[in-house]
């Protein structure tokens, strides 16, 4: 079973799923790509890359010193690409799930006949 | 002026372990600086503030760490001895010193302390189930010279031992080697095997089901000598020996020897310790004892200690014995001053 994965991982996976992203630049694009809300910390970001590394889904990408300043890189891993594709699969089952259902609903608002049922109560 | 930042992320940085750092506080800094320099402030803002400090205190306590196999080995005995302590303190009703809830001893803290910690582990915050460990090791020890000090129901040096010795296991980091930790257990069970005795006492007693279970239990073991060693159920402490030792005398042979074995009393029922005695030992016939001794003598008392404490629960004795009810409810019997003074009198008529 595909356990929900929360938002913020989901982004960082997502972003670094093009390739290898330092710190500044994955906060940049999570928050691009989820239309601003996922606007990360830059200590939630080191916690949940910390927690990723260890289940193995990012790994660091090697270090770059730019003006005197370290960049750390991230890329995604195998095991990442992987749990990335069962959030979509998930996320596609739901999506497809609610889109029927919705088609279904019936012509008449329920806020409608409720109020109805009121007014002759 | 990136320089000020950085010294002051650095500052900030201290939250995190030193480990943590050594590994993550130059890319962290960078990836700070980036930020602020994309904002433009040229100094820390407090969001970030904030966020490095939970970030610290999350990477030092609650950061989920590897499950330690031994730590939670050693946190589920420590919970079967926990729940084990609830069930023989459990005692609803019963109000003296060191009583806590429906608990008649204090070390119930340390019970749930261990019980939590254990749930900790489980849940993988090992780090803050050791530090629940720790408090555990400080509660039992402080619980333990508390009522040693002021005489409170507490746990006996052995149960202050087990609880102690189960915590500092449970404490002990993971990365300490298998063998120091083989070592410490070892240790620790040698100071308890001596203990087990008054525990499968007590789940004996357990199994003869009474009316008023919940009541406090005394439990006198009679020795053939007439020594009687006293407990109360769920009162580690074997220091009561004097509480029931003077009603013990009652337990005599149709011979007037002494019939060794082993009573249990309710609380209150001390001074009927001849009825329980015959009823339980099959004693039939109770001979001349201490407390009939008491009984006839209670004018001997003397005029000096009457109006003494001393000569309150020689009358209650009496009363409760003979058909003169004295009235006196069994209140008075557990107060540990009224006890003391009892055992008293008893020694001055032997």
């Amino acid at each position: 079973m595909v356990t929900e994965m929360r938002e913020p991982t989901f982004w960082v996976l997502t972003v670094l799923a093009t390739g290898r992203r330092h710190g500044y630049a994955l906060i940049q694009e999570a928050r691009e790509l989820s239309g601003g809300r996922v606007d990360l910390k830059v200590a939630t970001l080191y916690a949940a890359l910390d927690r990723l590394g260890q289940q193995g889904l990012v790994a660091i990408d090697g270090d770059e010193v730019v003006d005197g300043r370290l960049r750390r890189y991230f890329r995604l891993t195998d095991d990442g690409a992987q749990q990335l594709e069962e959030q979509i699969v998930r996320l596609e089952a739901n999506a497809r799930e609610a889109r029927a259902r919705l088609r279904l609903r019936p012509a008449t608002p329920l806020s409608a006949s409720a109020a109805t049922i009121g007014t002759t109560a | 002026m990136s320089d000020e930042r950085a010294e002051e992320y650095r500052r900030m940085l201290r939250w995190y372990p030193a480990e943590w750092r050594r590994q993550n506080e130059d890319a962290i800094i960078g990836a700070l600086l980036d930020e602020d320099d994309a904002a433009r402030r040229s100094r820390p803002v407090l969001a970030n503030r904030m966020s490095l400090v939970a970030g610290g205190l999350r990477q030092r306590f609650i950061a989920p760490e590897r499950r330690s196999i031994a730590n939670l080995i050693v946190l589920s005995a420590a919970t079967a001895l926990s729940l084990f302590y609830f069930t023989i303190t459990w005692a609803p009703g019963s109000r003296y010193a060191g009583s806590i809830g429906p608990f008649s001893n204090p070390s119930v803290i340390t019970g749930v302390l261990l019980i939590a910690a254990f749930v900790l582990a489980l849940c993988g915050r090992g780090k803050t189930a050791r530090l629940l460990a720790v408090l555990g090791i400080v509660a039992e020890i402080a619980v333990g010279a508390l009522s040693q000090t002021f005489d409170w129901q507490g746990p006996s040096p052995y149960t202050v031992v087990l609880f102690a010795g189960l915590g500092l296991l449970a404490a002990t980091p993971p990365t300490l080697s298998l063998v120091k930790r083989v070592a410490a257990t070892a240790i620790v069970l040698l100071l308890v095997i001596p203990r087990p005795r008054p525990s499968s006492r007590m789940r004996k007693s357990r199994t003869t089901p009474r009316p008023e279970a919940s009541r406090l239990r005394r439990v006198a073991r009679i020795s053939s000598s007439g020594k009687v060693a006293g407990k109360v159920a769920g009162k580690i402490r074997a220091e009561s020996a004097s509480e029931v030792g003077r009603a013990g005398q009652g337990c005599r042979d149709a011979r007037g020897g002494i019939a060794p074995g082993r009573v249990e009393l309710r609380l209150g029922e001390e001074e009927r310790l001849r009825e329980v005695c015959a009823a339980q030992l099959g004693v039939t016939q109770v001979g001349a004892d201490e407390i009939g001794r008491a009984e006839v003598g209670t004018p001997e008392v003397g005029a000096d200690q009457v109006g003494t404490p001393q000569a309150r629960p020689a009358q209650v004795e009496s009363g409760e014995l003979g058909p003169h009810e004295v009235g006196a409810g069994p209140d008075l019997l557990l107060h540990p001053a009224a006890l003391r003074h009892s055992s008293t009198h008893q020694l001055a008529h032997p």
